[in-house]
């Protein structure tokens, strides 16, 4: 199942892609579960999946505006140099735990939305991550039994100001600059991405492929992180964890090409889709 | 004016506080959950025309305190922000800020049990003064910053050493579950003209453990709402914490860290005392 929440008319839903359309779970549903993360929390996926049997789409996607698949989360915590080709580039070496930082919803523009450069730098990059969307709650939760807290998966542009990252001693604030990144469009319920040990993470800039990697990279792997981020913090249904980037951002090139107003970027991670937006100036 | 979020009888509710009685004041604002709309320049007005002259509704130590935080409600926190500190740990004054975030549920309410987690025997306290936003902030100057904070409150930025150095970024150490505290008021500006003008205090079972006026900081607060206001907007009830002093478990030899059963008082002259007693997991 793909899950979305959008506006239609004005008003927030959330639903399921069924083709070039999408079935109005919140109006089906809405009254028990207000929210996507509602129903997830509520251990209603299985409803959700019974209410979107044998009907047709409500809506055509295009009259639809994207929001975050959750639309507010508890958290969003990201790992930092988690894919070897990546930290060979840097030469940083490779990490004993994971670097793990904060993502506030606010720096995060929705599918089809404006990623902004900011004024106060031009050194906006991008990175193209697999999120993992939690769907029960959780603490001190073990490695073997870690994917059991994973509801699905989203799409994220990690979008950074990468001289703001080295300002101080924490990247904090270069990650966190207002729409600067993306996450999108919806996410794919875990049964439809049984394995990730192997997906594809492609981003295109303007049509030219600049990222063209895999997860089988990654360096500690989502249940690794699950069972470390949760020894110090509880797991709530709707937090994401993103994963880490593959090498070809733009701080990797000797000449580096940043984003700048106008440039098109499409992150594609099958068989979630695509996440799609625009560079704009603040 | 000093604000404080309370249980009394199940119900949350926003208070005033004068000498050790509430006020209730949640009907002043219509909402009682949402302490960032209280703390905007006309939720205050509401909210000092309701306490004018009304009557107190509890004994202070009749109610349970709440965190001074409302959903979604952002914890800005900064590393290393004391000279006196600083000098302490052998580091160069840094030329930028340390910033790191904390989530609301790595705190405790004033009166409520900090959590030394089984995962580590490193748990330490900061005191911190920590200024609370009251309107929208982006692109401010620093001679205008102060001008957007509605008050002030206490943290203990409760810290677990050994994993705040696990992987390049504090987070894990800074967000363990209940490790720190932040209350029990938010003293209003009109009290603190000069937010570095107080002193602040920590003992841990009566021992004076930190003690400093808080004038000594790398960052003071018109270059911290500055800086943070480049890259987002401040909303009102978010929180920007500026750092410990000296004096905290890690400074000792060997350290003093917290155990299970140890009290910990934090003390800012103007706004109050958080206290906390210290449990195991």
């Amino acid at each position: 199942m793909k899950l979305i929440s959008f506006r239609h008319e004005g008003i927030e839903k959330y639903g399921v892609v069924l083709g070039d359309g999408v079935v109005d779970i919140f109006a089906r549903l809405g009254d028990r579960y207000p929210t996507l993360r509602d129903a997830i929390a509520g251990l209603g996926l299985n409803e959700i999946d019974r209410e979107s049997q044998g009907v047709a789409a409500d809506y055509p996607l295009t009259d639809i505006e994207y929001m975050f698949p959750i639309t507010a989360p508890d958290k969003i915590l990201c790992v930092g140099r988690n894919y070897r080709a990546y930290h060979e580039v840097l030469e940083e070496g490779l990490l004993k735990y994971p670097s793990i930082f904060p993502r506030f919803p606010s720096s995060f523009a929705a599918h089809g939305g404006v990623i902004l450069k900011p004024r106060a730098s031009d050194e906006l990059d991008f990175e193209a991550e697999l999120v993992a969307v939690i769907g029960k709650s959780g603490r001190h939760i073990p490695k073997d039994r870690a994917m059991d807290h994973v509801i699905g998966y989203t799409i994220m542009n990690e979008g950074s100001v990468r001289d703001w990252q080295h300002l101080g001693a924490q990247t904090f604030p270069g990650k966190n600059f207002y729409q600067s990144g993306a996450i999108g469009p919806w996410m794919v319920t875990i049964d439809e991405m049984p394995d990730i040990s192997k997906v594809p993470i492609r981003t295109r800039v303007n049509g030219e492929i600049r990222q063209d990697g895999a997860t089988d990279m990654m360096i500690f792997s989502l249940p690794e992180v699950i069972a470390h981020v949760s020894t110090f913090t509880w797991l709530e249904p709707g937090d994401m964890i993103s994963t880490g980037s593959p090498g070809g951002s733009a701080v990797e090139e000797d000449t580096p090409r940043w984003l700048k107003p106008g440039d098109e970027i499409e992150i594609e991670i099958p068989p979630i889709g695509v996440l799609n937006n625009t560079v704009g100036a603040e | 004016m000093k604000l404080m979020c309370y249980r009394h009888g199940g119900e949350a509710a926003l208070g005033v506080v004068r000498n050790e009685v509430v006020i209730d004041v949640t009907d002043a604002t219509g909402v009682v959950a949402d302490i960032g709309s209280a703390l905007t320049p006309d939720g205050l007005s509401a909210i000092r025309a309701r306490a004018d002259g009304a009557q107190p509704s509890h004994k202070m130590d009749d109610v349970e305190a709440l965190l001074p935080l409302f959903p979604g409600a952002r914890v800005f926190c900064i590393g290393q922000n004391y000279v006196g500190h600083i000098e302490e740990m052998g580091y160069d004054l840094p030329e930028f800020p340390s910033i790191f975030m904390r989530t609301h549920a790595s705190f405790a309410p004033h009166g409520a049990d900090i959590i030394k987690p089984d995962a580590s025997e490193q748990f330490d306290y900061e005191a911190e003064l920590t200024a609370v936003i009251g309107r929208p902030a982006r692109h401010i100057s620093e001679a205008d910053a102060l001008n957007y904070v509605a008050g002030y409150t206490i943290m203990n930025e409760g810290s677990v050493r050994d994993w705040q150095r696990r992987g390049p970024q504090v987070t894990p150490g800074k967000n363990f579950d209940r490790s720190g505290a932040i209350g029990p008021c938010i003293a209003t500006t009109e009290d603190i003209p000069d937010p570095a003008a107080l002193t602040m205090k920590t003992r841990v079972n009566g021992e004076v453990r930190q003690s400093t006026r808080t004038d000594d900081m790398v960052f003071a607060f018109p270059y911290l709402i500055s800086y943070i206001s480049t890259f987002c907007e401040l909303q009102p009830g978010d929180m920007i914490s500026t750092g410990s002093p000296s004096g905290s478990a890690a400074g000792f030899t060997p350290p003093k860290w917290l155990v299970p059963g140890d009290v910990v008082e934090m003390e800012i002259t103007q706004i109050g005392l958080v206290r906390n007693s210290v449990a195991s997991e």
